[in-house]
């Protein structure tokens, strides 16, 4: 978009050249100005492009926290923060349980040991997020609005993550009764459901490393066969930073279900130096 | 006397006048908000420091007009409730002790004697779910926007770790009352940090042993106890808040300095 002070025409009025896209846009936000359909495109003075940051912005951000302190009144006065008995250490509770934005981590403890559960799993999550800015090839694209066609593969897989987080939050919130067992929303979770230990079983480790070698080469083969200017675009060492980063966000779902159809314990199953390690 | 003033103020506006007086000197005095003097080092310091970290009012571009249906003002409102959170922790810090045999009874204080203590009490922790809510839903915003790009990567990174300091914030409060529902919840938390590869205790290929590993470090001994009590109170009370309220002044010094909030003018 370039601005330049025309001299023929009246003082305080700039031409702005934008593309018709630029244009479908402003011509949205910007009803209340004065602007003139057509490529070179008639817009008031400078000043009338800006709002005042205190008054315009601001201003609304502190109404909305006035309207959230009314809301966070009304709900402290009708409904009771928990407070349970006095801790006993030892006494466990048959349900307990983390607070709920830790809630998916716990759920994840079903399906994984607790190391990988606990500090492996959402270290990757969050060395995910530091490097996403730099592993993004589109620099400038969809920068300011909500756009999904622009940067399909960015938002889907960014939104399928969040998606997992906050499902795994729900489940483990409001599906799990004592002793962290499936209780549907119209079961009693007084009752303690009995449930017998299912038979589970281990891939063998033939079949776990096929496995693994597998669905990694999978991962890296496969988008680039879809989406063929994904690889160009990202070159090399972000590709296999992203494809990695995205093949073990998807382990975390093909785990569920290899638990729940097929009562897979461990996919692999290591033994190193006398230490265990199950994926 | 009143007539005098009357006389004195004759043809000048109410500010005119306000300016003239002892109050207004006294408080807005000419440090800061005084006439421009350009060899004055002190005025000239003060609009150095003012002009760095863009202290001075500005003009956002015109997309702040739908700010509401653009930025949902989620940030906002995360800083909002940081602030509640502060005046409300305030208040309760008054009454709490960090110590087991008092916490619980200070905690139901707060319902039965404390005048207003459970209302206060009810809004610090739902304030405190709301918040990690509001900043998880603020990520999510910036991310569809594509607020993350140049030049506002390094503001995403000081996002990402002021959520992580917001759940730590929250889950290092959520021992304090030590009821059942705290202790528990915070012993699974803090089984993960034994479980940690090489430097927990229990985890694979452990190096250092039990009370001596990177989980005692938090908990401050095998199980949690007094010690545990102690150091979440100082993290909740002292340590996360100063370090999410600097953090916080880094994050928006950024976003002026990146030209406002994103958008596409």
């Amino acid at each position: 978009m370039v601005e330049e002070q025309d001299e023929s025409k009246e003082k305080d009025e700039v031409i702005v050249r934008m593309s018709r896209r630029e244009w479908e846009y402003v011509k949205d936000v910007h009803i209340t100005s004065n602007y003139k359909e057509g490529f070179e495109t008639l817009t008031p003075k400078e000043q009338d492009y800006t709002v005042k940051h205190l008054r315009d912005s601001v201003g609304i951000e502190f109404i909305a926290g006035l309207l959230f302190t009314f809301i966070i009144m009304v709900w402290s006065l009708y409904m009771d923060a928990p407070l349970k008995e006095l801790a006993n250490p030892s006494d466990t509770p048959l349900d307990e349980r983390a607070p709920w934005y830790f809630i998916g981590l716990q759920e994840l403890l079903i399906y994984f040991d607790p190391w990988l559960a606990g500090v492996v799993i959402p270290s990757i999550l969050l060395v995910g997020l530091i490097v996403l800015p730099f592993i993004d090839p589109n620099k400038e694209s969809g920068v300011g609005r909500y756009s999904f066609r622009v940067r399909p593969i960015a938002v889907s897989a960014f939104c399928f993550g969040y998606a997992m987080w906050y499902i795994l939050i729900v489940i483990g919130q409001f599906f799990r009764g004592p002793g962290r067992v499936f209780y549907w929303p119209w079961e009693d979770k007084t009752v303690v459901k009995v449930v017998p230990p299912a038979e589970m079983v281990n891939f063998h480790i033939a079949g776990g490393f096929a496995f693994f070698i597998l669905f990694f080469g999978a991962c890296v083969v496969v988008p680039k066969l879809i989406f063929k200017n994904l690889y160009k675009s990202l070159g090399t060492v972000r590709y296999y930073i992203f494809v990695c980063l995205m093949a073990i966000m998807l382990l975390i779902p093909i785990k569920i279900f290899l638990r729940y159809v097929f009562d897979v314990k461990y996919i692999l199953s290591l033994q190193i130096f006398n230490t265990a390690l199950n994926f | 006397m009143e007539e005098k003033k009357k006389k004195d103020g004759e043809g000048k506006n109410i500010k005119e006048l306000a300016k003239g007086t002892q109050v207004w000197k006294a408080i807005f005095g000419d440090l800061l908000f005084g006439e421009f003097k350009p060899f004055s080092p002190i005025n000239s310091l003060m609009r150095g420091i003012a002009k760095i970290m863009q202290l001075h009012p500005y003009n956002m571009s015109v997309g702040g007009k739908r700010i509401i249906m653009y930025t949902f003002c989620l940030g906002g409102l995360s800083v909002f409730f940081f602030a509640l959170l502060s005046c409300t922790g305030a208040f309760l810090m008054i009454y709490y002790n960090p110590d087991v045999n008092k916490a619980y009874a200070n905690v139901e204080d707060f319902r039965y004697i404390v005048p207003f203590g459970i209302l206060i009490r009810n809004m610090h922790r739902w304030t405190a779910h709301l918040m990690v809510m509001f900043v998880s839903l603020h990520m999510l915003r910036v991310f569809l926007t594509g607020a993350y790009k140049p030049p506002r990567e390094l503001n995403w990174i000081v996002g990402v770790i002021l959520l992580v300091l917001t759940m730590l914030s929250s889950f290092t409060g959520y021992l304090l009352p030590w009821d059942q529902l705290a202790y528990w919840g915070v012993t699974i938390g803090c089984s993960m940090g034994e479980n940690a590869p090489l430097l927990g205790a229990k985890g694979p290929f452990a190096l250092l042993e039990s009370g001596k590993d990177v989980n005692s470090i938090l908990v401050g001994g095998a199980a949690v106890g007094q010690p545990t009590l102690l150091r979440f109170y100082l993290l909740h009370a002292i340590a996360l808040p100063l370090g999410i309220t600097g953090l916080m002044g880094f994050h928006f010094w950024r976003i002026r300095r990146a030209g406002g909030v994103s958008g596409p003018l």
